[in-house]
C-alpha cells in the first residue's frame, strides 16, 4: 500500500499537469455521480412515501428530482400522479402534460389523464373505461380503485363502491384506507356494529396514517363505540385522542359523553358548561347538554337550550325528537308542530331508504339522483345535496328539475353565476 | 529463503506470460462477442415485434380475434407508443365487443403522431356497432372511398341494421359486402335477412356459399341450412346437411333440435324421441326442445302426453303462438272445450299481436326514424313479457325523440314491472301524465 502511495506520487511529481487532469475528472464524475445518487434516494423515497399514502412526503421528496431531471418522462409522471392523488389537479394537469411531451407510455398517460377525470366530477365519462382496466388486471389496478370507490361513495353509489372495495382487499388485503371507507359505508348505512369492526381493523393497520390525518377515524371509532354504550372499548380510543388533541372539540364532547356514560355525571356537566362557554353556537353541545338535563328531570333547562339548537340545525333528527319530548313533558301544544316536523323527517328519510334502494339497481338513473339530492336539501345537508344534484345533471344534462334545483341551491348560497348556468340549462332541458 | 521465493516467482511469472498473452487475446474475443451480441438483440427484438404485429393484422383479418388480440399485446410490450398497434388493438376490440377497451386505445391514439381521420371513422364504427345510425352517411361515403376498409365498415353496418331491425338496408349493404368481397360472414348474414324476407330457398344458398368459402363457418352455415330445409320440408337436404354434425348433438341444443326434428319428418320417430329425451335431460330450460317433444307426441296420436309437455313449453314462454297453438290442439283432441277456449282467445291476441308487430316491422323499413314505429313495436314485447327487447326499443325512441311521451310512459310501466317505482315517476312525469312530485 506504501508502495502504491509512494509509486503514485512519484508519477505525480514526473507528470503533475496530466495528473492534475485525471483527478479533476475523477473528482467531476464522483461529484455528479453523488449527486445522481442522491436524487435517485429522493425518488425512491418519494414511491415509498406515495405507497404509504403520505403524499405531502412524496411530493416534498420530488422537488430535487424534478429539479435535477426536468426531462425525465417518468419523473413527471411520478409527480403528476402525487399531485393527483394529493388532491392537487391543476398541477396534476400540467406535469401529466409535460409526462406526455417526453414521450411517457402512453397508456399510462391515458389511465392517469381518466384518473383525473374521475376526480374532477367526470366520473360517468370515464367509468366503464376504469372498468375495463380493472377487468384486464392493470398493474395500477389500485390506484383505479382508490379512485373509483372515492366518487362512488360520493355518489351514494354504496353497495357498488363496496363491491369495489371488497375487491380492493383481494389485492392488498392488509390495505387500512380500504377499511376505512368500508367502515364509512357502514356508517352512513346505519350498520354501526359493521362500521366499528371496519374502523377498529383500520386503526390497528395503520395508526400513524391515521394520526397524520388528524385522527379522524379513532375519533369516530371512538363515538361510534360509545353511540354503543361500549365505554371499556372506547377508553383506550379516547385515553389516545385526549393525548393528541387536547383542543379538539369532538374529543371533549367525545370525553364528556365518556364520562356521563360512566356515571361521573357532574363531572361531564362541568366539562360541558365549560366547552360551551367557549363555543355558544355549537348544536351538538346544546344538545348534549340538553340531554343531561332531561335525563336529570329538569325540562325547563332542556328546553331554551333545545330550541338554540333547532334554530342551529332545523331538519336535526336527534334535535327535533328531544325538543318534541321536552315540549310533551312541559305540556306544551308547540309540541304537536315538532311532532309533525319530526314525522316529515322520517318520511324523508324513508323515502331515501327506497330510493338508495332502486339505486343499488339503477345506479346511472338522473331521476334518482336528483330525488336523493332534493331530500339531502330539504334536510339539511347542502354538500350532499348538491353532490347528488351534478351527478343528476351529469347522466343527464338535460335534467331540467335537476338543473332548477341546483339553481335555487347555488341562489340560496351565494354562487349568482351558478344559479344563472343552471337556469338557463333548465330552460333547454326535459320537461 | 527471500531471494528462493523471488526467484521462483519470476520463473513462474515467465511460465505464465504467454497464457496470459492468450488468456488477452480470448478475453478480447469474448468481449467482441458480448458487444457484437449486444448489438444484434436491439434489431432482433425490433423483428420480433414487427412479426408479432404483422401477424396480429394476419389473425385480425381471418378474423382470429383472440390470437390478434394475444399477438398485439406482445408487441405493445415493446413498442407501448405505436399509433398503428393502438389503432389495430381498437378495431379488434370493437369487433370482440369490448367497446370500452376499443375507447381507451383510440383515446391512446388521440395522443399520439398519426392521422386522425383514421381515429374518426374507428370511433364512428363503435357507435355504429353498437345500434346508433347517426354516421350511417359518413360510413357509406367512407366505404365507398376507401375498398381496403370497406368489409369492416359494411360488417358493423350490417351489424346496426340488425339490431335496428332495417332488414331492406341490411339486405343492401350485404350485396354491397358480397359483391367487393367474398366472405362467410357477409352469406350467413344475408341467409338470416333472406330468411325473414320469407325467401327461404335464397336463404340456403347463402348458407350454402358461406359453407364453401369457409371451413371455420361450416358448422354455423350447415346448422342454418339445414333448418331453413326444414322450415321448407325437404328433411332429406336437411338430414345432409346435419349429419356432419351428428356428434354435436346432445352437446349443443340446436343441432340436436334440428337433428331431432329432421328424422320426425322422415319417420324415424323413435330415434327423434330418443333424441329429443336426452336433450330434455340436457338442457330442461330450452323450450324449442320441450315444444318439439310434445308436437311429436301429438302427431303420435297421445293427446295426453303431448299436453303434459306442452304445459311445460307454455309455462316456460307463454307468449309463444306456436306452443299456445300446440296445446290448444291437444285439449281439443281431447275434449277439454272450455280450457281450449280460453286458449283460442289468447290465440287471437296473440295472433293480432303477430299481424301488428308485422305491419309495425315493414313500416318501419321506411321510417326507421320514426320514434312512434319503435314504441308500438316495444309495447307488443311489454305485452309478450319480453322486458329487455321492450327497453332496447324505447330506449331507441327516446334516442330519436328524447321527449317523446309515449315511450316515457311504457318506460314508465316498464320499471313498474321491474319494482323501480322512483324511476317510473320520473318517466310518467316526463311523458306529462305523473302525479306532482311529493
Amino acid at each position: 500500500m506504501l508502495k502504491l502511495a509512494k509509486n503514485l506520487l512519484a508519477t505525480i511529481r514526473r507528470r503533475p499537469v496530466r495528473s492534475c487532469l485525471i483527478m479533476a475528472v475523477l473528482a467531476g464524475a464522483s461529484y455528479v455521480a453523488c449527486r445522481q445518487a442522491l436524487v435517485w434516494r429522493q425518488y425512491f423515497e418519494a414511491c415509498r412515501a406515495g405507497e404509504r399514502g403520505d403524499f405531502a412526503a412524496a411530493w416534498e421528496a420530488l422537488q430535487p428530482c424534478l429539479a435535477a431531471w426536468p426531462g425525465s418522462a417518468s419523473t413527471q409522471f411520478l409527480a403528476a400522479r402525487t399531485a393527483r392523488r394529493a388532491g392537487d389537479l391543476q398541477e396534476a394537469q400540467t406535469h401529466l402534460a409535460r409526462a406526455q411531451q417526453l414521450a411517457a407510455p402512453a397508456e399510462d398517460v391515458i389511465l392517469e389523464r381518466y384518473l383525473l377525470r374521475a376526480m374532477s366530477g367526470e366520473l360517468a365519462d370515464v367509468e366503464p373505461k376504469l372498468i375495463a382496466f380493472l377487468d384486464k388486471e392493470h398493474p395500477d389496478s389500485v390506484l383505479i380503485l382508490e379512485v373509483l370507490t372515492q366518487q362512488r361513495m360520493n355518489d351514494f353509489r354504496l353497495e357498488e363502491a363496496r363491491a369495489l372495495l371488497d375487491r380492493w382487499l383481494l389485492l392488498k388485503p392488509n390495505e387500512a384506507e380500504a377499511y376505512v371507507r368500508l367502515g364509512w359505508i357502514d356508517d352512513r348505512l346505519g350498520n354501526i356494529s359493521a362500521a366499528v369492526a371496519h374502523y377498529q381493523k383500520a386503526v390497528e393497520l395503520s395508526p400513524e396514517r391515521d394520526n397524520r390525518d388528524g385522527d379522524r377515524v379513532r375519533l369516530r371509532l371512538t363515538e361510534l363505540l360509545l353511540d354503543l354504550t361500549q365505554a371499556s372499548e372506547a377508553q383506550p380510543h379516547l385515553q389516545i385522542l385526549r393525548e393528541r388533541r387536547p383542543d379538539d372539540p369532538a374529543v371533549a364532547l367525545a370525553d364528556i359523553r365518556y364520562r356521563s356514560l360512566v356515571g361521573k355525571s357532574q363531572e361531564a356537566a362541568a366539562l360541558l358548561d365549560t366547552l360551551m362557554r367557549a363555543q355558544p353556537g355549537n348544536a351538538r353541545l346544546l344538545l348534549e347538554r340538553a340531554r343531561m338535563h332531561m335525563g336529570s328531570a329538569e325540562p325547563e333547562k332542556a328546553e331554551p337550550l333545545l330550541r338554540q339548537a333547532v334554530a342551529l340545525s332545523p331538519r336535526d333528527r336527534q334535535v327535533i325528537y328531544l325538543l318534541t319530548q321536552c315540549l310533551k313533558t312541559l305540556k306544551k301544544k308547540e309540541a304537536d308542530i315538532y311532532e309533525a316536523r319530526s314525522k316529515e323527517i322520517r318520511n324523508d328519510e324513508q323515502k331515501m331508504r327506497e330510493l338508495m334502494q332502486e339505486l343499488l339497481r339503477a345506479p346511472k338513473d338522473a331521476w334518482l339522483h336528483y330525488r336523493i339530492g332534493e331530500i339531502f336539501l330539504r334536510n339539511g345537508f347542502q354538500r350532499d345535496g348538491e353532490r347528488s344534484l351534478l351527478t343528476a345533471v351529469r347522466l343527464d344534462p338535460e335534467h331540467s328539475q335537476a338543473h332548477r334545483a341546483l339553481a335555487a341551491y347555488y341562489e340560496k348560497s351565494g354562487q349568482p353565476e351558478l344559479a344563472v348556468m343552471h337556469r338557463r340549462a333548465a330552460g333547454k332541458g326535459t320537461p | 529463503m527471500n531471494g528462493m521465493t523471488r526467484a521462483t516467482g519470476r520463473r513462474l511469472l515467465a511460465s505464465l506470460l504467454p497464457a496470459c498473452g492468450r488468456w488477452r487475446t480470448w478475453l478480447a474475443a469474448l468481449v467482441l462477442l458480448a458487444l457484437t451480441a449486444v448489438g444484434l438483440a436491439v434489431p432482433y427484438r425490433h423483428w420480433r415485434a414487427e412479426a408479432s404485429f404483422a401477424a396480429a393484422e394476419d389473425a385480425y383479418r381471418n378474423a382470429r380475434l383472440v390470437e390478434a388480440r394475444e399477438r398485439l399485446a406482445a408487441y405493445l410490450q415493446s413498442q407501448p407508443n405505436s399509433f398503428a398497434a393502438h389503432l389495430l388493438m381498437a378495431r379488434i376490440s370493437r369487433r370482440a365487443r369490448y367497446y370500452d377497451e376499443a375507447a381507451i386505445h383510440l383515446d391512446i391514439c388521440e395522443i399520439l403522431p398519426g392521422p386522425a381521420d383514421e381515429v374518426t371513422l374507428e370511433r364512428d364504427l363503435i357507435q355504429t356497432q353498437q345500434g346508433d345510425l347517426a354516421r350511417e352517411a359518413a360510413l357509406w361515403s367512407q366505404a365507398r372511398r376507401r375498398p381496403n376498409l370497406a368489409p369492416d365498415i359494411f360488417e358493423t353496418l350490417a351489424q346496426a341494421y340488425q339490431k335496428n331491425y332495417l332488414l331492406k338496408r341490411m339486405r343492401h349493404c350485404l350485396d354491397s359486402w358480397i359483391a367487393l368481397d367474398k366472405n362467410a360472414r357477409a352469406h350467413l348474414e344475408r341467409g338470416w335477412v333472406r330468411e325473414r324476407e320469407q325467401d327461404h330457398h335464397g336463404a340456403v344458398a347463402d348458407y350454402r356459399q358461406a359453407r364453401e368459402l369457409d371451413a371455420a363457418a361450416a358448422r354455423e352455415a350447415r346448422l342454418k341450412a339445414g333448418q331453413a330445409l326444414l322450415f321448407l320440408k325437404k328433411p332429406v337436404e336437411a338430414l345432409a346437411e346435419l349429419e356432419p354434425l351428428a356428434d354435436e348433438k346432445t352437446a349443443d341444443p340446436k343441432i340436436g333440435l334440428a337433428l331431432a326434428q329432421a328424422w320426425h319428418r322422415l319417420g324415424r320417430t323413435d330415434d327423434a324421441r330418443i333424441l329429443l329425451d336426452a336433450l330434455v335431460q340436457e338442457h330442461p330450460q330450452e323450450f324449442a326442445i320441450v315444444l318439439e317433444r310434445g308436437r311429436l307426441e301429438l302427431e303420435q296420436g297421445d293427446a295426453a302426453r303431448a299436453e303434459t309437455w306442452l304445459r311445460r313449453a307454455v309455462e316456460q314462454m307463454p307468449h309463444e303462438h306456436s306452443a299456445v297453438y300446440a296445446l290448444s290442439q291437444a285439449l281439443q283432441r281431447q275434449k277439454k272445450l272450455a280450457e281450449q277456449a280460453k286458449l283460442q282467445k289468447r290465440l287471437k291476441d296473440l295472433e293480432a299481436d303477430m299481424d301488428l308487430m308485422a305491419d309495425l316491422t315493414a313500416r318501419l323499413q321506411n321510417h326507421p326514424a320514426d320514434p312512434a314505429l319503435r314504441c308500438e313495436i316495444a309495447k307488443i314485447f311489454l305485452r309478450s313479457g319480453e322486458n329487455r327487447e321492450a327497453y332496447l326499443w324505447l330506449k331507441s325512441a327516446l334516442r330519436l325523440d328524447p321527449k317523446h311521451a309515449a315511450s316515457h310512459l311504457a318506460l314508465a310501466q316498464y320499471y313498474e314491472r321491474i319494482n323501480l317505482p322512483a324511476i317510473a315517476a320520473g318517466h310518467r312525469q316526463q311523458a306529462g301524465k305523473g302525479r306532482p312530485t311529493p
